[in-house]
């Protein structure tokens, strides 16, 4: 069997403030975390599809707060995604209706940190709202707009990854497809304050 | 966007792409800081870019996690303590059971007929032994019924009584001393007595 070694804190959020390495990064946070933080939904109330659901939510999450610099190192990665995950589950088990099976009590410190992540967490729903929005655009759009803005590709490098004849025709889509994005989502009033903490976080 | 042309808003996403430079781009930022609605329309495309960015994040994980879950297929999860006791109680309860059923099969695959033999055999025992008074006997009953096989074997020899009780009890002695040859002979000899006999006497032992 494979023994995976688990990255440093400081090796992790180094790799996904740069970008560099992301996907080892992601991956080092579900061979580390993933067991038992899934515990802890599993031992309250939730299955095993809502913990990897909770997890892979925390996750996009943490990595966001990453890159906007929000993760300022005061607690462990894996205290913050601890709080992260409850809390996360809790929203949940609110929204559904229901009451925990049982209270958890919990250390001091780690209620701060949960404080904390709360308030970052807090537009959970709206952030999902977001990116279903994204998510109903035509494909090539997605495609674009996703090479573009999030793998920071140029234009040259999407003509190849594309069907399009030259920088000018996808330049032109591009376009064409953020001004439809940004009708799409601003037609929202109630995702207006979440679209402002995308922004700024 | 009222005030703001098709040419203007290309413009403003050249500038939110950073592909705006020097002069050209100078005059676009005192443009912007002049015009509220111009700033107002680069904030919504920045959200929108934002928004774009948190969507290609969230596809990252997504495919990520799926190949996690395949690897992460079998959680080890921790266990309580009263788990562990009632596991480590099923693991030995499984080895006694083991052990019973190995042994029990061992003895029902290694049964032969000489083990049933050495099992069930026990010496004959006259009839007349629980009274204990001996009255009538033979010097050859005698020493039958004291476990004298040695002596009756020799009185055999030296030929005291024949009837059918002494050769049927010299013919157990002969069994009881390992002189299978001598005692078949002796079991023969009380069958054909038996057959010649309108009265036949341990003829069911005999065979």
């Amino acid at each position: 069997m494979e023994v995976v070694r688990n990255l440093p804190d400081e090796e992790i959020i180094s790799g996904l403030k740069t970008g560099k390495g992301m996907e080892d990064m992601i991956r080092s946070l579900y061979r580390g975390y993933f067991e038992s933080l899934s515990w802890y939904v599993m031992n309250n109330s939730g299955s095993r599809q809502d913990a990897e659901d909770i997890f892979q939510e925390v996750v996009v999450s943490f990595i966001d707060l990453v890159q906007k610099g929000k993760f300022r190192g005061e607690s462990s990665i894996k205290t913050f995604l601890y709080s992260m995950n409850r809390h996360t589950w809790l929203n949940e088990l609110k929204r559904r209706g229901r009451a925990l099976a049982r209270e958890e009590k919990y250390e001091r410190g780690q209620e701060r940190v949960e404080m904390d992540t709360s308030h970052q967490m807090a537009d959970r729903e709206e952030k999902a709202a977001i990116a279903s929005l994204v998510a109903a655009l035509g494909d090539t759009c997605k495609k674009i707009l996703t090479l573009f803005y999030y793998e920071n590709l140029s234009m040259r490098e999407i003509v190849e990854a594309t069907d399009y004849e030259n920088e000018q025709v996808v330049r032109n889509k591009k376009y064409k497809c953020l001004k439809q994005l940004e009708q799409m989502l601003h037609e929202k009033p109630a995702l207006k304050e979440s679209l402002k903490n995308l922004l700024h976080g | 966007m009222d005030n703001s042309t098709q040419g203007m808003s290309e413009k403003l996403v050249m500038y939110l792409d950073g592909e705006l430079a020097g002069q050209e781009k100078a005059d676009f930022e005192k443009q912007l800081e002049a015009n509220p609605g111009l700033q107002e329309e680069l904030n919504r495309l920045q959200q929108t870019r934002s928004a774009v960015q948190y969507f290609g994040l969230q596809q990252k994980v997504a495919g990520i996690h799926q190949q996690m879950m395949l690897e992460l297929a079998t959680p080890v999860f921790p266990i309580s303590r009263g788990k562990k006791i009632l596991r480590y109680s099923m693991a030995a309860a499984a080895a006694v059971i083991l052990l019973v059923g190995s042994w029990l099969a061992y003895s029902f695959f290694s049964l032969s007929p000489d083990k049933v033999f050495a099992s069930g055999y026990h010496t004959y025992e006259l009839s007349n032994m629980r009274s204990g008074d001996g009255a009538g006997s033979t010097v050859i009953e005698k020493a039958f019924e004291g476990k004298q096989f040695d002596e009756v074997l020799k009185l055999y020899r030296e030929g005291s009584g024949m009837g059918n009780r002494d050769r049927f009890l010299t013919a157990i002695a002969a069994l009881e001393k390992n002189n299978d040859p001598l005692a078949i002979r002796l079991f023969k000899e009380q069958l054909e007595s038996n057959r010649l006999s309108p009265k036949p006497v341990y003829n069911d032992e005999s065979e």
